[in-house]
């Protein structure tokens, strides 16, 4: 109780109601989210009191000791119960998301193999080229113009035959 | 010389002989009508605006004939029932050829910042037919998404991962975003062809709101097999599957016209036929090598990316040697209609600009006479619109003229003789009649070959209420024509001034026209109308009541506009069982695949704990979302330290500001860059509770 009497106990509770919240969004079995709360918290609790400072607020560290347990128990949701909807596809690891070093292409210890592959939504590509080949050949205004050229043309070239004559 | 030479020569020599035939009798309806005009007027054609008013009316009466042939072809045609040249020859009795071994085929579906939940319905829809056909594993879906707004975007994400599991098509089921919108649909399918053309020999194009059974899309493949000198297949989509009483009247008119028409069509036109950019199969190879559209010169509205890009990809395909086919006895093939008149005028609005640049490409070299025939044709479909405005503006000055002059007995320097003005009513009777057949004669024809010939009452609701129908859809007709001629002359001319109507999204739903939208559209068409008549009923009483149907419903505009687009008002005629369609009397199975697809969506609970939550704000919170977006975009793409920084301020701000303070650019830069989004679903999710928590959805308190 000491360890936390400097801590609010009502932002502890909204600390905790927000792993929680989170786990519930994962969609993880009830015994196995309130197995990784419990050790969220402790773990969360014991940071606090080790290190001296004061009046921070429990929820940013409770949420970052989740993503250290989650990536330690190398979560997937291949887990959850088959009858959860779930928005991706089986294989995807849910550690993967929250540890930051999964968006580098280098591969991390705890990542699954198989999240590396990406999720099916587009197919192996078989580039090709497709360059236009059309030839414009030019404005209506030109075509216009050229019209008129050539009926000035074809008049001039009868009166000067008809001169001739 | 090949066999697809020796083929195109074939057909080539009859179309030609076909196509003479229509000039003949289109040029000869043209010369005698315009003919009886100059003799009804009062100067008989001598004075410079009467000539220009025969002139005006000839161009007219030629358009309207083209229509009136086609359709006496068609008729002809298919009361013939001969199908030497129609592409369907290759199928069997059943509509099929089995021995036909299917070629890997893509199926497209283009989208742009569309209604989600409808689009993806439709296409499970498409999905489920396919399969019953037992032969889906030929075929490969693609979402070629061009969506510009970020919650769509990821909604687009999450309607895909749910379709995939619904129809069990992972891995033929694909999903691709495209971020710069590159000439728009053209440069979308460009882009599929580019990435994975080369993996397929046909693509199916569809249109958002296009539905194709299963069956169909067997066929048109099996056709294309059989048949390689086809490089474009296009089927009649039949419009179906919308309520409102303006929707209802094109689904009508298209059902029972439709089929007369397009046989007419496909009569002239045979393989070099039009291309209407979906619901249409195309043989990838060569519309890689020639259909490419470059950029014409100069800046939109007639210069830039070509908008109506279908004509001119059917023009080069068969500048290529390949033929462009209009299928017009396969069924199993829909889209949906506008549903209020200002929708449909706005997507006109587009098509009139597009149209209009094609006659940039009239005299491109090595293109056909026929396509560049159609080119003309597609221009003077909204053109016409501004000649007939003129002609009636030429026609109310002569009146007028007559009504403030005195006759000039003498128009001719030098006669001895006075020029008197003979009013032959007898002769405007003609011109009157000959108008009416010219116009109405193919609707009477289409009754006639669906009741009688075809034995088809029953899909129009019966005898009695089919012949209700064509009466009421030709008062409707005649009422909505003057308002799509003032819309169309008034595109034609601000485009010909220069304005641009770029490419914005279709309004698919049902939602009707409000009052203010109605009058903002056609307040300015009102007035004038108002203004027309009023000085026409003052000045020259004989020629206002000419004009009354012209000006009524012009001046009546706003409320025509509202009460036709209500989709409760077209549910009124549907249950007196106006109007009535095969589509809705005994829809085919695909269309209730897909009405199915809406029910069930509807029936399911929404699941999961964020579902209040939609689009980005989603995709930042809820971690299995966050999770199918991460998983879908393809690499992460490495940014330089400058553009780090700013999207670590973009993070900031978003966290600290909440969501709703960012710009749709700020979401998508965030959707793009996939580091930038773990930090965010970070920094969201350690929000303590407060304003910002709840802001984001992460808080459970308040």
């Amino acid at each position: 109780m000491n360890d936390i009497s400097r801590q609010d106990a009502v932002t502890w509770q909204q600390s905790q109601e927000r792993v929680l919240h989170y786990l519930k969004a994962l969609g993880l079995p009830p015994v196995q989210s309130l197995e990784i709360v419990l050790e969220t918290m402790a773990r969360a609790t014991a940071h606090l009191a080790k290190t001296s400072a004061k009046q921070i607020h429990p929820t940013p560290v409770a949420m970052r000791f989740l993503r250290q347990v989650l990536s330690e128990r190398n979560l997937s949701l291949a887990d959850l119960p088959e009858k959860q909807p779930i928005d991706a596809r089986p294989n995807n690891t849910v550690s993967a998301l929250v540890d930051p070093c999964a968006c580098d292409e280098d591969y991390r210890p705890g990542m699954p193999p198989e999240y590396r592959r990406a999720m099916p939504a587009m197919p192996e590509l078989r580039r090709g080229s497709m360059l236009p080949q059309m030839q414009q050949s030019g404005s209506i205004k030109n075509i216009l113009v050229s019209l008129l050229n050539l009926a000035v043309r074809q008049n001039l070239s009868r009166n000067a035959s008809e001169n001739d004559k | 010389m090949t066999n697809r030479e020796r083929y195109n020569l074939q057909w080539e020599r009859i179309a030609y002989r076909r196509r003479l035939l229509l000039g003949v009798l289109i040029g000869v309806t043209a010369f005698v009508a315009s003919g009886y005009m100059a003799m009804v007027l009062p100067y008989r054609g001598s004075t410079a605006i009467e000539v220009a008013i025969v002139f005006f009316f000839a161009l007219l009466f030629a358009w309207i004939s083209i229509g009136f042939w086609t359709s006496l072809l068609g008729f002809i045609t298919l009361l013939g029932d001969q199908k030497q040249w129609h592409p369907t020859r290759h199928l069997d009795k059943n509509g099929s050829q089995p021995a036909v071994e299917l070629q890997p085929t893509a199926i497209l579906l283009p989208i742009y910042n569309e209604d989600v939940r409808d689009v993806f319905h439709r296409l499970v829809a498409i999905i489920r037919s396919l399969k019953q056909t037992r032969k889906a594993e030929h075929f490969h879906f693609f979402v070629l998404s061009d969506t510009t707004k970020p919650d769509l975007w990821v909604e687009e994400e999450r309607a895909w991962a749910s379709a995939c599991r619904k129809t069990d098509s992972f891995g033929s089921l694909f999903y691709r975003h495209r971020t710069p919108n590159i000439k728009h649909k053209s440069g979308n399918i460009a882009d599929f062809c580019r990435r994975w053309g080369r993996a397929y020999k046909y693509m199916v194009v569809l249109d958002a709101d296009s539905i194709m059974s299963g069956q169909t899309l067997v066929r048109m493949v099996q056709i294309m097999e059989q048949d390689p000198s086809i490089g474009i297949l296009q089927s009649v989509p039949i419009p179906a599957g919308r309520s409102s009483l303006h929707a209802r009247l094109q689904q009508f008119s298209a059902q029972m016209y439709g089929p007369m028409f397009a046989a007419g069509l496909h009569y002239w036109q045979l393989g070099d036929a039009q291309y209407w950019g979906h619901n249409v199969i195309i043989r990838v190879d060569p519309f890689m090598k020639h259909c490419a559209l470059p950029r014409l010169s100069g800046s939109p509205p007639l210069g830039g990316d070509i908008l109506s890009h279908d004509f001119v990809e059917a023009a080069l395909m068969r500048r290529a040697g390949w033929g462009v086919w209009l299928s017009c006895d396969l069924d199993g093939s829909y889209e949906e209609p506008p549903p209020t008149l200002i929708e449909e005028l706005i997507r006109d609005r587009r098509w009139c600009q597009g149209n209009l640049q094609h006659l940039r490409l009239l005299f491109t070299r090595g293109l056909f006479p026929a396509h560049r025939y159609l080119f003309l044709n597609g221009a003077m479909s909204y053109i016409s619109a501004l000649l007939w405005l003129i002609f009636l503006s030429l026609s109310s000055i002569e009146a007028l003229a007559m009504a403030f002059f005195e006759p000039d007995y003498f128009p001719r320097t030098g006669s001895l003789f006075p020029d008197w003005q003979v009013w032959n009513p007898e002769w405007m009777l003609v011109i009157l009649v000959a108008t009416v057949i010219i116009l109405f004669l193919p609707k009477v024809l289409s009754l006639i070959l669906a009741l009688v010939i075809r034995r088809r009452a029953a899909e129009f609701g019966g005898w009695f209420k089919a012949v209700l129908s064509l009466i009421g859809e030709v008062f409707f007709s005649t009422l909505l024509a003057p308002l799509r001629m003032l819309a169309h002359s008034k595109f034609v001319f601000i485009t010909l001034l220069g304005s641009n109507s770029g490419w914005n999204p279709a309004t698919r739903s049902d939602q009707g026209t409000t009052w203010r939208q109605a009058f903002r559209y056609h307040g300015g068409g009102m007035l004038m109308a108002v203004l027309w008549g009023a000085i026409f009923f003052l000045m020259n009483r004989s020629f206002f009541w000419w004009l009354i149907p012209i000006l009524a419903p012009l001046a009546l505009a706003a409320p025509i506009s509202v009460w036709t687009s209500k989709p409760r008002v077209g549910a009124a005629f549907r249950r007196i069982g106006i109007f009535l369609t095969a589509t809705e009397v005994a829809p085919p199975p695909e269309l209730q695949l897909a009405k199915q697809a809406v029910q069930s969506a509807q029936a399911e609970p929404a699941m999961g704990t964020f579902s209040h939550l939609r689009g980005f704000v989603r995709a930042v919170v809820d971690p299995k979302v966050f999770c199918l977006h991460r998983a879908i975009r393809p690499r992460y793409p490495r940014v330089s330290p400058k553009i780090a920084e700013r999207l670590n301020q973009l993070v900031k701000k978003a966290v600290v500001d909440g969501p709703h303070n960012l710009t749709d650019e700020e979401k998508k830069q965030l959707l793009y860059h996939p580091a930038s989004l773990i930090k965010l679903h970070q920094l969201v999710w350690e929000l303590p509770d407060g304003q910002s928590a709840r802001q984001w959805g992460v808080s459970r308190i308040g």
